[in-house]
């Protein structure tokens, strides 16, 4: 870089430009691929939502008054809201025994919850299909201790598709839970106990108001996951509990509407980007806690 | 703040706890008076905080009883033993104001709005915060937070406060302030104060008790000033202060105690607690009790050549080589009667009652 004459040289570069010049040329090979299969499918996927089958927004109107889309908005909804709280509930207390647990256990049940991250998603599916499907493991060994007679619908159904959802999202809510309650100190419960707190009432009025950013960023996190689960509601749900995912491949691939199922996929990508900013929000909130 | 109630006292009686192998408390008794301010001094890792957090009720002894207003409290759940505790780093809540921390003890126990108000007016004036009410914990200084946790810890009038280090983060001036309005707040207060730290000027300036812990054990309490004047072991003389040791063998010379050291003999005051003759012993002797003359080649007195000195404005410590080892000496600026030399000849006297029998526990 001492080399003035060099510099010089560079047609029209002053000093500074160079290294912006080298940041763009490494970023160019990303910027292409993106270019060519992210963000031009993406805008593809945009046009023909208010191109076809007429121009027009008519299948963002659809959206909203053609029944059997808003029978699957509406599952999608209440499975989403049911598995995303169940994950939630059962992740803030995995994360709670973790964070409290001693040193050697502490990284024990860690690497339980990240087992889990190993397991494909179509493996797991398949895996709660053999163990309760109607001659599956569970149904088979109630019946044989003589708990039930007839076996019991657990998959094919609501029931199944939460199962599977909340079995592959607990990890997503334990981790930022974990990270959150990492940064509560230590001595909040006990100040609490000292001013006459019961361990109950030191838990609702301190440890919970103050693992509230946790709770809400990983509540977000983990329902914007749930929108976008198709694997698990097709082979769990049996498609009897259709969920937009399945809806949109449903369009594209078998009754070819593409207009619909892309305003479709383009509506759950604004929803999804709102909420993500809504997350960028509460996570700066938490921050401000920090310097206690 | 007014007292409805006389305030009690913390009775510990053969308090032991032990993790794994070792013990953190071996067999501590101390007798908390009512209203006194007593001090728990000791290194880190003496098992002062154990002792502090087993009175509180966050940790539970193996054994012993610690008994308050005569009632075993061993079993008891922290929130029923209604002792006002400020933590080491303050734990306040970082989601409430200050008024919000203050007030949490009261709506826990549903006290009626206006009186939460009143109660939380009153005890953030008692720290001078009145004007900090609706500021977060993060928006003040180290001892703005020190005097948040003492009103939280207060407000709900608790008959024993307990005090984990409280003024160890904060900077040596502040401390000092702070100091002077502790002892201030607990003599207007009149309640129970138990005071951990590791700090024996701390311990010293403020307290009616000191008890001193090391290993897991009391090994003395009393006044300052008698654990100052008559350390009874070795540690302690070196922990509170400094001292200056002599080793030699007690010798009842013409029926009047002494400590022979190598040639000298140096008398012991009568009525000591003295083994008996011929035991080995050591001699304790602070060093502004010393007397400091120019050696005129004779007389009472132990010789000495001066080999360095430190003038600190209000003092003068001095390094005095004898053949007893080395001595320190701290002599008051104005009483200073010579001009120091190195190398000076020096004579060294001290009256029979300035020396100290300690025991050997180094």
């Amino acid at each position: 870089m001492s080399d003035a004459s060099q510099i010089a040289a560079a047609p029209n570069l002053p000093r500074m430009d160079r290294t912006q010049v080298t940041v763009w040329a490494m970023a160019l090979l990303p910027i292409a691929v993106l270019s060519v299969f992210y963000f031009y499918p993406l805008i593809r996927v945009l046009l023909i939502s208010v191109t076809e089958p007429t121009p027009g927004f008519g299948n963002y109107i659809d959206i909203f008054t053609s029944s059997p889309v808003r029978k699957v908005l509406s599952t999608t909804l209440w499975i989403c809201v049911v598995s995303s709280s169940i994950s939630l509930m059962l992740g803030y207390l995995l994360a709670y025994a973790i964070v409290h647990a001693t040193g050697r256990w502490q990284s024990w049940m860690l690497l339980a919850v990240l087992l889990s991250f190993w397991v494909s998603i179509l493996i797991r599916a398949f895996a709660w299909i053999a163990l309760l499907q109607t001659r599956g493991m569970v149904n088979e060994t109630l019946q044989a201790i003589g708990l039930i007679d007839d076996p019991i619908r657990f998959i094919r159904n609501p029931f199944g598709v939460i199962l599977g959802m909340v079995h592959y999202m607990i990890p997503y809510a334990v981790l930022p839970l974990m990270a959150n309650m990492r940064t509560i100190d230590t001595r909040y419960v006990p100040a609490a106990r000292g001013l006459g707190a019961s361990p109950f009432g030191a838990f609702w009025r301190v440890f919970l108001p103050l693992s509230l950013p946790g709770l809400i960023s990983a509540g977000i996190l983990v329902f914007i996951f749930s929108i976008g689960f198709y694997i698990t509601p097709a082979l769990l749900g049996g498609g009897r509990t259709t969920m937009v995912a399945e809806y949109i491949a449903l369009q594209v691939n078998e009754t070819l509407a593409w207009g619909q199922g892309t305003a479709l996929a383009s509506s759950m990508l604004f929803v999804v980007f709102t909420l993500l900013i809504v997350l960028g929000r509460i996570v700066k909130f938490r921050n401000m806690f920090g310097a206690a | 703040m007014t007292e409805t109630q006389a305030p009690s006292g913390v009775m510990i009686q053969r308090v032991v706890k032990q993790y794994g192998e070792t013990y953190a408390l071996k067999d501590v008794s101390l007798d908390i008076p009512a209203g006194s301010f007593t001090t728990l001094l000791g290194p880190s890792g003496s098992g002062k905080t154990t002792l502090l957090m087993s009175i509180a009720g966050f940790t539970r002894p193996d054994a012993g009883r610690i008994l308050a207003n005569g009632r075993d409290i061993i079993a008891m759940p922290p929130e029923k033993r209604e002792f006002g505790m400020v933590f080491q780093g303050y734990a306040l809540f970082p989601h409430l104001t200050v008024a919000g921390n203050v007030a949490f003890a009261l709506k826990l126990r549903r006290r009626p709005r206006a009186e939460v108000q009143e109660r939380v007016k009153r005890a953030l004036d008692l720290v001078q915060l009145g004007h900090l009410a609706d500021r977060y914990p993060r928006q003040l200084s180290g001892g703005q937070q020190q005097r948040v946790a003492l009103a939280r810890a207060l407000v709900f009038e608790p008959q024993v406060l307990l005090l984990d280090e409280p003024l160890s983060a904060l900077d040596k001036s502040l401390r000092a302030d702070l100091q002077w309005e502790l002892k201030a707040l607990h003599a207007r207060l009149g309640l129970t104060f138990v005071y951990v730290t590791h700090d024996q000027e701390e311990a010293l300036s403020m307290s009616d008790q000191i008890a001193i812990i090391r290993g897991g054990e009391v090994v003395q309490s009393g006044a300052p000033s008698a654990l100052y004047e008559r350390p009874k072991t070795h540690f302690i003389a070196s922990f509170l202060g400094r001292s200056n040791y002599v080793e030699g063998r007690v010798s009842g010379r013409n029926g009047t105690p002494a400590v022979v050291a190598g040639p000298h003999v140096l008398d012991l005051p009568p009525g000591a607690d003295i083994p008996a003759e011929g035991n080995p012993v050591i001699l304790a002797i602070r060093p502004e009790k010393i007397a400091v003359t120019v050696d005129s080649g004779s007389g009472p007195g132990l010789p000495g050549c001066l080999t360095a000195w430190s003038y600190l404005g209000a003092s003068v410590t001095c390094r005095v080589a004898t053949d007893l080892g080395e001595f320190h000496v701290q002599l008051p600026t104005w009483q200073a009667a010579f001009e120091p030399r190195e190398g000076q000849a020096l004579r060294l006297h001290w009256p029979p009652d300035a020396g100290c029998i300690v025991r050997d526990d180094r």
